[in-house]
Parts: structure tokens; sequence; C-alpha cells
């Protein structure tokens, strides 16, 4: 009974964990969240795998908790990429229309798409998205959909996002190790941002910021279309990672003081936190006040380069529903306020409204990408079916039972 | 202080009656301090003999232990100081002695050193003299109420790190009491002069650089200027931030003046290939030019500095010069941000330097260069005061972040570059946030 409904599964292989939201394809086109696995990630740095054995075994570990979660078996995944090599720009296809009527048709749009991805990139990058802004007919502009108009020239206005090919590549590879299908693969920014976004934010103009472990991305919706995008290789790390350098404590310790007591709130009032040491060493204290100093400054600086980012495009002053900020550090303490200082916009902590299901997941922004992939799964593949071949399922079983037998003697 | 400014710059004269007299409004004074210290000057001596018009009306004045040093200095004026401590020799390196030497002849110095709005030091640090009697002299000046701003050159890498330890403490010692104090970093003279030039020629190569950096500034402060630029603007950039200032000059000539002044300019080793641009705190661009100079030109100059040095608080001038026609003189003084290998070490109360003399005064009488750091009560005195809290004990090469900061769990990656800055590093360090413990 449960095979023929749609099952959809959106998969984010992150720097800090790695997680697997599974969604239900409603009547009506809507999704409904319907499980959600997780687990820690490893060999994974700023966004891209340097460790494809301990990517494949979290992967796993994400999956089999988000099929026991759903109750369902999962053989498909919708993935996520993100890195710094990931980058974007905008570009004009052209055709013209040569048909009797002059009318423009499906193919006319078809062609004119493809000649606005074919960009000249350099030879190692792939092209991972050409989303479509804006048509033009006849030099006439801001048309949405053009087919059946009359017109002799046909212009679309895209958005492209591209990244490196070999890079793009592992992340897959490590997927399809476990073994699963990859169906389709989506830039992390624009998965949040369909995971965030209504369709009226997207008009009103909106930032999506994703500020994820290992990278940062953002994406700018600006009257209903996507205007920019990109990646910026700063994340949680980075903020674990400057705590532990300026306290001089381990990583562990640092990233668990993050989470307990950090903020970007400053000044704070100064206090001091005692870390507790294993049994033989005294305890040490932490000042407070420079824990958050040191947090504060470097997530003011990522925020900062951000605005620049929509600066150097004059994006600043379409932005009227303001700046959406997901992914896990959307958890620190007091960043609503510093975000706010910094666009000087009204700041929401992303939420994925768009999507059903149960408020744990939805209302953490830590799932969004994964939760936006499902709604990228719904845009592109329609009446795509999780039919595995009979073939995947033994090659499932058996990795299962491999990776039962390797438990037992690790 | 800032009274000083003011009195300064009213004393600057307006476009108008000026001409060609800069000095009868605004008196500079060179004190040549130590062996190179003299040498600068005397080089800005010969110079002026062959009929160079640069610091034409500067009185020069070159200060030594070393007698024998002394006389090797052209016709200046020539003050010898420590004749009873040293009985006409070198100090053999101990800045004590040094400090001593400049203390007895306290009553010469500063009679050399009157009517002087600005007084300019130039010495090498590291040596005794240099390193010694130079913190001296900037606290005489600053008594007689002149404007100090100290030129100096670190030592080679090859002199020793005994050497570079020294020049360091002097460094503080010197920041204590001038308003400004310019760094040349010597070790970065190698890439300029090559690494087959002999002692002598990187020497006489880093006193030709002083000698430049030191007839810029005069340029830039007694020249008619188009967009003005004073001595309150030149101590904003450089006095009180946590900071080195670096020095740097660049000409060009014809049609492209602008564009190869600024090639020349960045070219300079001192710049770390861009480095120091992106760390800099603080830009001060000077430009010098004919009558001809077009508005163009300016924004040549400075469009790629400002871009270079994004973070910066950039001040510019321009000033027109009859003998400029044709050509273009830029140059631009940095701050920059110390980057120290460890995460900022803890700073104590006793590393607080005053930014006014006479709050100091408890180490007046006595000799100033004890190697304890004089104790400061007041933080009211600059209200960047805290800033500038350096490092007191055993302070690294600042001026020469020659190795890299530790990028802890992101050693093996990519860097995460971003307008040249590594991102990776933690911020509080590229910012030069220091963290008290």
């Amino acid at each position: 009974m449960l095979a023929k409904e749609k099952i959809l599964v959106g998969l984010e292989v992150g720097t800090s964990k790695v997680c697997a939201v599974v969604g239900e394809v409603l009547e009506g086109g809507n999704v409904m969240v319907i499980g959600v696995g997780q687990a820690a990630s490893e060999g994974v740095r700023k966004g891209e795998i340097i460790n494809l054995d301990a990517a494949v075994q979290s992967i796993h570990a994400a999956v089999t908790d988000a099929e026991e979660n759903a109750g369902v078996e999962i053989h498909n995944v919708y993935t996520s990429v993100t890195g710094g090599h990931i980058r974007s720009f905008n570009n004009r296809g052209s055709v013209a229309v040569t048909n009797e009527e002059r009318e423009i048709t499906d193919e006319e749009v078809r062609s004119v798409m493809l000649n606005a991805k074919s960009v000249s990139i350099p030879m190692d990058h792939v092209v991972v998205h050409a989303i479509r802004q804006h048509f033009y007919v006849d030099g006439h502009d801001g048309i949405q959909n053009p087919v059946g108009m009359i017109g002799a020239k046909l212009e679309a206005d895209v958005h492209v996002m591209y990244g490196v090919r070999t890079r793009l590549q592992n992340t897959i590879k490590c997927i399809k190790q476990v073994p699963l299908d990859v169906q389709n693969i989506a830039v992390s920014s624009f998965a949040s941002a369909l995971a965030v976004l209504t369709s009226e934010h997207q008009q009103q103009g909106a930032v999506v910021i994703d500020m994820g472990g290992g990278t940062t991305d953002y994406l700018v919706y600006c009257g209903g279309t996507v205007q920019h995008s990109g990646v910026l290789a700063v994340g949680g790390d980075h903020i674990t990672n400057d705590i532990a350098s300026g306290l001089k404590i381990p990583m562990n310790r640092a990233e668990q003081l993050k989470i307990e007591h950090g903020s970007v709130e400053w000044p704070v009032a100064d206090e001091l936190i005692t870390l507790k040491r294993e049994v033989g060493l005294p305890d040490r204290q932490v000042s407070r006040e420079q824990l958050c100093r040191v947090m504060t400054i470097r997530v003011e600086e990522t925020l900062t380069l951000v605005k620049k980012e929509l600066e150097k495009q004059k994006l600043c002053d379409y932005i009227g529903a303001g700046v959406f900020i997901t992914g896990g550090c959307a958890r620190l303490r007091g960043l609503e306020p510093l975000a706010s200082k910094v666009f000087g916009l009204p700041i929401q902590i992303g939420h994925s409204h768009t999507v059903g299901g149960p408020t744990s997941a939805i209302e953490s922004p830590e799932y969004s990408t994964a939760i936006g992939l499902l709604r990228y799964a719904l845009h592109t593949q329609r009446d795509l079916h999780q039919a595995p071949s009979p073939l995947q399922r033994m090659g499932k079983r058996l990795h299962h039972l491999v990776q039962k037998v390797r438990a037992l003697f690790m | 202080m800032a009274m000083l400014a003011k009195k300064w710059s009213s004393a600057k004269p307006s476009p108008v009656e000026k001409k060609s007299e800069p000095a009868q409004k605004v008196r500079l004074k060179i004190f040549g301090v130590g062996g190179a210290g003299c040498n600068t000057v005397n080089h800005i001596a010969t110079a002026r003999a062959a009929g160079h018009q640069a610091l034409a009306g500067v009185e020069l004045i070159a200060v030594n232990t070393d007698l024998q040093a002394l006389k090797a200095v052209g016709a200046i004026e020539k003050i010898q100081i420590g004749a009873n401590v040293t009985h006409g020799l070198g100090t053999g390196g101990d800045t004590g002695l040094g400090a001593r030497a400049a203390q007895q002849d306290s009553e010469r110095l500063t009679g050399a050193m009157q009517h002087a709005d600005v007084v300019f030091i130039a010495a090498g640090l590291g040596g005794g003299t240099g390193g010694g009697a130079s913190p001296v002299v900037a606290r005489l000046a600053k008594e007689q109420g002149a404007l100090v701003l100290a030129f100096v050159a670190m030592p080679f890498g090859f002199e020793g790190d005994r050497r570079q330890q020294q020049a360091l403490a002097s460094l503080e010692q010197l920041k204590t009491h001038a308003d400004a104090v310019i760094c040349i970093p010597n070790n970065k003279l190698f890439k300029l002069v090559g690494e087959s030039a002999n002692v002598v020629d990187a020497f006489r190569r880093c006193d030709e650089i002083m000698a430049t950096g030191a007839q810029a500034i005069w340029q830039l402060l007694s020249r008619k200027g188009l967009i003005n630029l004073d001595f309150a603007a030149l101590r904003s950039t450089l006095g009180s931030k946590h900071c080195d200032g670096l020095f740097s000059h660049g000409e060009g000539q014809g049609q492209d003046k602008a564009r190869e002044a600024v090639k020349n300019l960045l070219e300079n080793p001192i710049f770390d290939g861009g480095d120091a641009l992106a760390r800099a705190e603080g830009l001060l661009v000077s430009i010098l030019g004919g009558p001809d100079m077009a508005l163009a030109d300016v924004q040549h100059v400075v469009e790629p500095l400002s871009r270079a040095a994004s973070r910066a608080h950039l001040i510019m001038g321009a000033a027109i010069d009859e003998g400029f026609r044709g050509r273009l003189s830029v140059t631009v003084i940095v701050a920059t941000t110390v980057v120290s290998r460890k995460a900022v070490p803890p700073t104590q109360a006793k590393a607080v330097f005053p930014r006014r003399p006479a709050e100091a005064a408890p180490g007046r009488g006595n000799s100033p260069l004890s190697t304890t750091h004089v104790p400061v009560e007041s933080l009211a005195s600059a209200s960047r005061g805290t800033e500038q809290k350096k490092v007191a004990t055993k302070p690294k090469q600042e001026v020469l972040p020659l190795d890299r900061v530790s990028r802890g769990r992101f050693e093996k990656s990519e860097p995460t570059l971003y307008d040249g800055e590594d991102l990776d590093v933690p911020t509080f360090i590229r910012r030069g946030v220091a963290l008290k413990r």
C-alpha cells in the first residue's frame, strides 16, 4: 500500500551532521515530512568530503535512522551540494522565433533556456542550476511565461550556479557507495531557500543565509526570481576553531562551550565558566565575556561579508521581506539582533513553513536544506516513483548485512 | 596634544600667502641619532649639497656618542653626547649607556630643539645610541612642545636575535614618547636590494629609504594642499592603534604617471605583496604632483589603494609643486594590525603606555631605559588607550610576520581566501583583538 504513495527523500551531507528527511507527496502537490534521520558527520570539511569511507558510514547511519523513523525503505535520494568552489552569475540567452505565426511555443522556450545555459565556464566546471528569471519578447521586459505570445525574438535571463565537476562528484560517489541512487542534486542555498521562503517572500525580495557547520550559503530572491547566490566556506566550525584557539581549549570542549554558554551578544556580563576536566586535573575557568567576544567577532565578520556581496550586486534595496537565517548556526543565541545590526533589515530565523510535518522537524533550522530538497524534488521530477529495482534491493540488503557484520567486529 | 595639533595647523600657511618658503611657517628639525641616523641625515645633507631642492630649509642635526662616526658626517650641526660616559667612543650596543649619554647632554639637545614645530627622529634601532638615545631625544622634544615623529629602521635578520629584542624594547620606549613611529623592517630590504648585495649597499639603501621617507613626510606637511593633510591626520593614522607603521613611496612620469606611481609603490617589498595593505587599519595617502595634475590622476592613485586596503580608514591629501610638472609622487603610510603568532598574549597593566609624557613623569629623572616598563596609572590619557596595549613580556618580531598563524582545524584544508584574507585564521587574530585572560 505504501509503495503506491510517492516518497521523496532529501539527504544533506553536511560538515557537522548528515541528515535525511523523508517526505510523502500529498494530493494537491504538497509534501509532508514523515520522518527524519540524522547522524554526526565524519570526513567532511567546509561542506566537502575529505574522507570517503567515514562519510559513507555517516550517510548510512543517517539513512538507517530515517528509514526507522519513517517506516519506509529508502533507495533514491535528492542531495545537496555545497563548497567554496560553487559560483554563480546571471546570463542571458536568445533565440529567433522562426515559425510562421511567430508564436512562441514550448520548443522556443526550451531552446532559449538551452542557449542561456550554454555559457563559457572553465573546462573542469559544470552547471548545477540554470534558474530562469525573466523572459523578454522582442525586448519587452518582465514576461514570466512567454508561451503563446507573438514575437520575433525571445530572450531569457537565467541565474547559473556552477561548481567544480570532480568535487561535486565526490558527494554523489559517496552516496552511491551506501548504496543509494542520487536522483538529482541541488545547491544547498537554493534548497534552503525553497524550504524557508514562501512565494510571497520571493516576490517581496528576501535573502536566505544558511549558516551551516562548514559553509555559509546565501541566495537572494528579488521579484520572485533568484538574483544572486554564493557560498562562503566559513561556518560553525570556524566559530569553534576560533574559540579553541582563543581560549586554548580542545575542539570538542570549544564546541560544547559554544553550544552551552556561547552567544553572539556583545557586550555580555562577565562570568566565569568552569570547565570540568578528567579526574586528577584541576578544573579550568574561562571567561564568558571572552568566549562571546570571539564568537561575535567571527559571526559579525561572516554576516558582513555576505552583506558586502549583496552590496556589490546592488541588491540591498530590493529586499522587502528581510533576511532569513537558517542552518545550525541560526541557533546561536543573540544572532537576531546582531544580524539586524549588520543588515539593517528585518531578520527571521528560518523555519521550513513551506512543507507540512511534525514541528520538531519543521521548526529546526538545521533541517531546512534537506526539507528544501523535497520541494526541489517535487518541482523537478513530479512523476518519479520510489520504485527500486530488485537488484538495488538486493544490493542494499547485502550492504546492511555487511554493515552489521562489521559492527560485530568493531 | 590636541592643542598642539591645533597650534600647528593654524601655523600652516594659507594657500595664498605660501609660495616657496614653507620652513618659515613650520620649522622641522631632523635629528639623526646613532650611526644609522647620522648616515641618514648625512645622506640628506649630501643630496642637498648636490643641488637637490628637497628638504630645503630643514635643519639637520647629527647626534652620536661616537666622535669618529660624527666626524665622518658632512657640514651640518653635530652634537656629541655622553662624552663623559663613553669618552668619545660608541656605546657597544648598550642601550642603557646610550640613554645615559643622551640624558647627560640633555641641555644641549634641548637647545638644538628650540623653536622646532616638528621634530623628526631618524634612528636605527638595535644599537646602543640609536636605540637608547632616541627615546630620550623624543621625550625632550615632546617636552619642548614639538610634535615628534620617529622614523626608525629595525635591524637586519643577520644582526641576531638579541639585537632584534633590544630593538623591539627600544621601539616600545619610543612609542611612549613619539607621536608617531614609522618602522622600516630592514629584513624586507633584502627583496629590494637583492640577495647578492653587500652589506654596505644594503645599509646605504636603508639610509636612502629613510631619507626619502623624511622628505616625503616633509612634503606632505609643508606643500600647498589641494586636499589638505596635516599632522593631526598623520597622528590619527599612526598614533594610537595596536599597529605598526609602514611606509612606501612611488613615483611616476609621463602619460600614465598615476598608474606607474601606484605600481612602483605596491611593488615595494614592505607591502608583502599586498598582505600588509589587507591588514591595514589606517592608510594615509599623500600625492604630490605638478600643476597639471588631474583629478583622474588622484583617482587612479587612490582607487587601487582603497580597494586593496578595504578595511582601512583612508586619509588622503594632494599637493601641488611647480617642480613636479609631468611627474607624480605618491607616499603611503600604512598602519597595520600586528598579527602575533600566538593568540594575542595576555596584556598586563604595566604594558599600557601612556600617551602623554607628562604622565610618565616618574621615569624622567632616572634612566627611562631601565628594563622595567614605566608604570601607568592613567587610562584616561587617550580614548583609545586600551588599544595601546602591547605585549610586555618577550616581545616577538611583531613587525615581521614572516611565518603564518596557525589555522587549527583547517590546517590541511584549502584556505578560504576573501580579498586576500585567509578566513580560516581566527577573526580576532586577524583583527588584532587582544583577549585578556
